[in-house]
């Protein structure tokens, strides 16, 4: 069952990789064709200011949640690596993925919520605006599914915690958050 | 007091160690609840999605990985071999060396930390092999990179810029001369430290190792005329300038040089995603957060609570000054900009300070806080690179900071010596 899951967690990772990969190089070709354009005009690009837009929303939104399952957004980790290893900090750091979690839990349903109930359609290419919004739900889905994942982890952490200094567990925690 | 609680819940969560895309948006969303206007949240994706989709900020990721692409295609180690050619032969000339790189790599990079994590490789490594200390080199590495956003083109003033209205063009231009005073408060702190430890002097280059340093770097110094050129020409957007340099990077390192082939284009970009979505994330759901500060009017507070203390312009710009450079010690750049500016701007039209000027204070004050721990980011790129801990390499900091400093508080106090350059290039303003 682990492995399996690893090997998802691992084709999530690559899927989500290579989409923002290839966004970004289709930006830099569009981008570029405009600039060249400019100076060559053989054709008229009115639709790349909507692709562009697209682009951009999913490349940051998707890129997002990649980091998200990487650990790797901007965070200060002073406090995290001075309790580290210690059982406190491993309650402390459920306490941060629980915190994290409720806001990436609000991001979920309220970007589901605009990009179900958008009724506009874009100027240029008509299409409907719930694909430009579609890149929120679906990295919000994401990353609520790791912050599930990040939240159950250090919730076995510190049951494993707990097993292992015995019933004097607690006291060890509640002694080490004193001092702390 | 509401705004004391939303700025203390948020530094407060970041602190602990929340990450801070999350702490801004849970403190926004937190206060929105507390307050009993949870009607508001909806607006949360919407106002991510509009604060990040607009066809500035997109010069972020653009030049980032012109940057990356410089890196890793040989132009940052030519740069640094011409600079060498160039002042490497006076006492501590590799201090010189490092300055003068950092200066020429700023007119091609607009982020600190790429240029910190580039040109630092090679600085460090040199400067170590020829007996200069480890901390001294990493220390002025850290420091050097910080010059980078300042001289254009600039990420920080592509989001000023974005956030404010104020023409980027102007802000790029206004930042040639505090970028360039920053660099000689380097060389004169290094002349000092040189001459008490007695650094190594390189043999005088000859005529002809500086006509091949020049000619081994020559495409990768034409970089900064196309970027900045091509910008003041009014052939390219700032965006599309980012674009430009892309592909001449690209161009250039893989074509010209053959540093890198197309197998490695993929790590190359996916590392710039990420180092750009880091920012764009926050600056999404500071999108929300600033949503929360117009709502609650927090910035007619912080003026009224800041004209409290005094109705001099001069006392009012030390106290932004004072609260830019403790935010900066404890958040990212970019988030302080994005918390702070829509709470600054009314305050500084009220006490009709110049946008430009003003832009470029919070920048420098930015520099700072990417060399103070505990959130310095280009401490901690640096320290990473050079294996130097954080705590040596800030008692090793302290010249430079006091440098980047005083060219903070001349730019505040003295706005002509910020101005004078930008009003000559573009005395209409201009977007």
């Amino acid at each position: 069952m682990i492995a399996t899951l690893k090997r998802f967690d691992r084709a999530v990772g690559l899927v989500l990789r290579w989409f923002c990969i290839l966004d970004m190089l289709a930006l830099t070709a569009i981008l570029s064709a405009v600039v060249f354009i400019r100076f060559v005009p053989i054709a008229t690009l009115s639709w790349s200011d909507e692709i562009v837009e697209w682009l951009m929303a999913a490349l940051i939104f998707i890129a997002a949640a990649e980091l998200w399952r990487e650990n790797d957004h901007f965070k200060i980790t002073m406090i995290s690596e001075r309790l580290e290893g210690t059982q406190s900090g491993r309650i402390f750091a459920l306490f941060l993925e629980a915190l994290t979690a409720i806001f990436i839990g609000f991001f979920a349903r309220y970007s589901l919520d605009l990009t179900l109930g958008v009724g506009r359609t874009s100027p240029v290419l008509s299409w409907p605006m719930t694909w430009w919004y579609a890149p929120m739900p679906i990295a919000g889905f994401i990353m609520v599914v790791y912050a599930i994942r990040n939240v159950v982890q250090g919730a076995r952490a510190v049951v494993e915690g707990f097993r292992r200094n015995g019933p004097g567990g607690m006291a060890e925690v509640q002694h080490e958050q004193r001092n702390w | 007091m509401l705004t004391l609680a939303i700025f203390g819940a948020l530094i407060g969560l970041v602190l602990l160690g929340v990450p801070i895309f999350a702490a801004m948006g849970l403190t926004a969303a937190g206060t929105f609840i507390l307050l009993g206007e949870a009607s508001i949240l909806p607006l949360m994706a919407q106002r991510m999605y509009v604060s990040t989709t607009g066809f500035t900020l997109l010069a972020i990721p653009f030049f980032i990985l012109a940057g990356n692409l410089m890196n890793f295609g040989g132009i940052t180690q030519r740069v640094f071999e011409f600079a060498r050619a160039l002042v490497g032969h006076l006492r501590g000339g590799l201090g010189y060396v490092n300055v003068v790189a950092c200066m020429i790599f700023s007119g091609m990079s607009g982020a600190a930390v790429a240029e910190a994590a580039g040109l630092g490789v090679v600085e460090i490594k040199a400067m170590t092999e020829n007996g200069y200390d480890r901390e001294f080199s990493a220390a002025l590495t850290a420091a050097g990179s910080t010059i980078g956003p300042v001289i254009p083109p600039s990420i920080p003033f592509v989001v000023y810029g974005s956030m404010t209205g104020v023409s980027i063009i102007k802000l790029f231009i206004a930042g040639f001369v505090p970028g360039i005073l920053m660099g000689v408060t380097m060389m004169v702190a290094v002349y000092f430290v040189a001459k008490r430890r007695k650094y190594p002097i390189d043999a005088p280059p000859s005529c002809r190792r500086l006509w091949v340093s020049f000619k081994g770097s020559a495409l990768a110094l034409l970089m900064p005329v196309i970027i900045i050129g091509g910008i003041l020409g009014g052939i390219f957007t700032p965006t599309e300038a980012a674009v430009v340099a892309t592909l001449y990077a690209f161009v250039v390192g893989g074509l010209v040089y053959r540093q890198f082939g197309l197998k490695d284009v993929p790590a190359i970009v996916w590392e710039s995603v990420k180092q750009s979505v880091r920012v764009l994330f926050i600056i999404a759901t500071a999108g929300f957060f600033s949503w929360l500060m117009i709502h609650q009017n927090i910035p007619e507070q912080v003026i009224l609570g800041l004209t409290g203390f005094s109705e001099s312009p001069a006392v009012i710009m030390a106290m932004i000054i004072l609260i830019l450079l403790v935010l900066g010690c404890f958040m990212e750049g970019i988030a302080v900009l994005v918390i702070t500016v829509p709470v600054f701007m009314p305050l500084i039209a009220r006490f009709h300070i110049d946008p430009v000027q003003f832009g470029v204070v919070m920048i420098l004050c930015s520099m700072i806080g990417l060399l103070t721990p505990p959130v310095g980011m280009c401490l901690y790129a640096v320290s990473g690179i050079s294996g130097v801990p954080i705590g040596r390499l800030s008692r090793e900091l302290w010249p430079y900071l006091v440098g980047i400093l005083a060219v903070t508080l001349l730019i505040a106090y003295v706005p002509e010596v910020g101005l004078w350059l930008p009003n000559l290039v573009m005395p209409e303003g201009g977007r």
